[in-house]
């Protein structure tokens, strides 16, 4: 089906791929109408540069979702919430979408659903057995697909699920804007020398394919993997952004075996700082915690005020030398405070699979049309405009 | 002594994190109505406050106050304000006054041909610091005035009740006639001039922008001085004003409302001088109090508006050629492969 003259609702509008999506969709010049379903009027400040139709509402509410449905042609549909909202919002969107009788469903899926840590042998194109993976984001993908593929067998919804791999680009958060923010703080870690695949794909590369994907009639019913076309190791990915610091930030290389040992000194950093300096304790020590039942309550004890009073007035009395010694080494411990990245990041970082975009190739005729050098150069570019370079 | 009676038109976020608040620093003022197109909201508030009315008709609170806030979506600050000013009721209109120079124009009028006070919300002309530096730059400390550079951006994060700053046709535009009709009250408060040329780009396609940069040229005292100025909903920038002369330079923070940086150079030297707050935690409520007490004692007939239209008139026609000038802003990573040569997004 042909996308002009159709009007199309873009839930997630005003996040990262809904945002650009209606720019380009806008920026075209073809005859296109685009709504945006906005959760608050303060995250819509990028959107509102566009002439969308906008409503302020609640994916969750099945009402407010048929209200902004009436009348559209075909649903992109890229919010993500809670895992909670996002299973119920999805399952909302396609009812209005199957009551009003869209003629083209984009679901934007993940590569998630296959897990942090899929299986070797894994294209990326394949329907899923849905098996759960315990992580809340993946198993809200998994459920989301599931429910998509029921519209589209019982109900006959004309549904293409996309699923993109790891997307940076401009205002990407946890692709683009987190690695920068951490080489700043020099705290970036590579783990086993980020050799792994990265398997990232440029944003724009991303809305070629969902245009295409409402455009091919063949595609109906299926799911396609979207990536970039050649293999970028995380080490390749990371270091594209260290150097476009003027002076390149190190990255620790931490062997997958030594996670633990370094998450260990972490927590001798945190319990040290605590005792040592409890005024300023800082926040960040209290996410570490998270994953340690016992330094949690430790934590909790030492934040509550008569505790640091007490610890306060007990290392005023210490030593001075004893007190500067322990500080250097306190200081030296806390610039590996939060440097290890999390369980799910650390999956992702040392995932074996390259996905294939053997299917969206010939199917949706789908070309990744931005390479990453340029992609990275664009990023680059719109981080020194955000000022975060 | 007997109270003045204040009503506010709009429930809104400036109304309940401000106006109300402030409300109870003035004892010379009280609020006697509120009114929305939400009865609810307007009663829950009146509740609250102990307010004896709420309405969500403002044609009926003619005959219970002595002055109107009109704290309504942009678009209608004109049509609502003109109402109250030809029943005689003094206006403090939030800022921008109107989202056009006619409907500016027609306040105006209306104020003078019913002989009543028409104030503007530019609560920024009552901080400490922005008295500071327009008594710096009066009192010509920093010599010949050369060039200014002002930046303000932040994330934006004023959630408004009716979500009418996202839209083009409530708001009248986005960062320009939000945040810029501040910065260019200010700077033409304090440089006493007028805009000879000036080249203005943003990033809005149709809707109202996030981004611009507005170079342009005053006129003060017959000399020339020019000045850019950077707004932002989406980035943090540095936020603050810096205004250049021949023997120094002085930085105002908009969101500092006690200090101003002054540096003069003597020599080689350059001494930098903090002015000190009198006001001990003073905060923008302070002087949102502070605004209240002055439109208080209009409505009183003891005084004119501090803030009166006739300048904010200016500001509006200067956002107005703005926007009808307006050349998109570069950014590569948006319009690549893109023609945006035509202005036919605007």
């Amino acid at each position: 089906m042909k996308i002009e003259g159709k009007t199309v609702l873009i839930t997630g509008a005003t996040g990262f791929v809904g945002g650009r999506l209606a720019e380009r969709l806008l920026f075209s010049k073809r005859q296109i109408r685009v709504r945006g379903l906005v959760h608050s009027s303060f995250n819509a400040v990028r959107l509102a540069r566009l002439p969308v139709e906008t409503m302020v509402g609640d994916m969750t509410s099945l009402t407010q979702v048929r209200e902004i449905m009436h009348g559209c042609d075909i649903v992109v549909h890229c919010a993500i919430g809670t895992p909670y909202a996002t299973v119920k919002g999805t399952e909302n969107v396609l009812r209005a979408a199957s009551e009003y009788g869209i003629e083209r469903f984009i679901h934007i899926s993940s590569f998630a659903v296959f897990g942090y840590w899929p299986r070797p042998g894994v294209q990326g194109s394949e329907r899923l057995t849905y098996e759960h993976t315990g992580d809340g984001y993946c198993d809200s993908k998994i459920d989301s697909e599931k429910i998509a593929f029921q519209y589209c067998d019982r109900k006959k919804l004309p549904l293409v699920v996309l699923r993109p791999t790891n997307i940076f680009g401009p205002y990407s958060k946890p692709f683009t804007i987190r690695p920068i923010d951490m080489l700043k703080h020099k705290c970036y870690v590579l783990i086993n020398g980020g050799n792994s695949p990265s398997n990232v794909v440029y944003v724009d590369n991303v809305i070629d394919a969902i245009e295409l994907a409402i455009n091919a009639d063949n595609a109906v019913g299926k799911a396609f993997l979207i990536s970039d076309d050649r293999l970028v190791t995380w080490r390749e990915f990371f270091f594209a952004y260290a150097s476009m610091f003027s002076s390149s930030p190190s990255l620790l290389n931490l062997a997958f075996e030594d996670i633990g040992m370094e998450r260990a000194r972490q927590r001798g950093a945190v319990f040290g700082q605590a005792l040592l300096n409890p005024r300023e304790f800082p926040n960040s020590a209290l996410a570490l915690t998270q994953e340690s039942k016992f330094l949690n309550s430790i934590v909790s004890i030492v934040s509550r005020a008569p505790v640091r009073k007490q610890l306060e007035g007990a290392v005023s009395h210490f030593p001075e030398t004893l007190k500067t010694k322990a500080a250097d080494a306190m200081s030296e411990y806390s610039t590996h405070i939060n440097r290890i990245p999390s369980d799910g990041l650390i999956k992702i970082f040392t995932q074996k699979v390259q996905f294939s975009i053997k299917d969206a190739k010939e199917v949706l005729a789908y070309k990744p049309t931005v390479t990453f050098e340029e992609g990275m150069k664009l990023t680059e570019e719109w981080l020194k405009y955000q000022r975060f370079l | 002594m007997k109270r003045i009676r204040l009503g506010i038109v709009g429930c809104g976020a400036v109304t309940r994190i401000y106006h109300l608040p402030a409300s109870k620093l003035v004892p010379s003022i009280e609020i006697a109505v509120l009114v929305d197109k939400n009865l609810e909201l307007a009663k829950t508030l009146s509740k609250k406050y102990k307010i004896p009315y709420f309405q969500c008709d403002y044609h009926e609170t003619f005959d219970l106050v002595d002055g109107i806030i009109v704290a309504l979506p942009n678009s209608l600050h004109a049509s609502v304000s003109d109402d109250f000013l030809k029943n005689k009721i003094p206006v403090l209109c939030e800022k921008p006054m109107a989202t056009s120079s006619s409907e500016a124009k027609g306040m105006l009028v209306a104020s003078r041909k019913y002989d009543t006070p028409l104030a503007v919300g530019f609560m920024r002309r009552f901080y400490r610091s922005s008295r500071r530096v327009k008594k710096i730059i009066s009192s010509r400390i920093l010599g010949e005035l050369d060039h200014f550079d002002f930046e303000e951006g932040n994330i934006y994060q004023w959630n408004t009740t009716s979500g009418f700053s996202i839209r083009k046709d409530t708001a009248g535009g986005g960062v320009l006639i939000d945040t810029g009709s501040h910065t260019l009250d200010l700077l033409l408060w304090w440089l006493d001039g007028s805009v000879m040329n000036f080249d203005y780009k943003d990033d809005s396609y149709g809707g109202v922008e996030a981004n611009c940069i507005l170079e342009l040229a005053m006129a003060n005292e017959g000399k020339q001085i020019s000045g850019r100025i950077e707004l932002s909903r989406e980035r943090k920038l540095r936020n603050s004003c810096k205004i250049f002369g021949s023997k120094g330079w002085l930085e105002f923070f908009p969101h500092d409302t006690e200090n101003v940086q002054l540096h003069l150079i003597e020599g080689m030297k350059s001494n930098v001088m903090k002015t000190e707050s009198l006001i001990q935690n003073a905060n923008d409520l302070t002087y949102f109090g502070m605004q209240l007490l002055d439109f208080g004692c209009v409505c009183a007939g003891y005084k004119k508006p501090y803030v009166d239209g006739s300048l904010a008139y200016r500001g509006i026609k200067i956002i107005e050629d703005c926007y009808k000038n307006k050349k998109i802003l570069e950014m590569p990573w948006i319009t690549t492969g893109f023609d945006f040569s035509e202005k036919t997004m605007g």
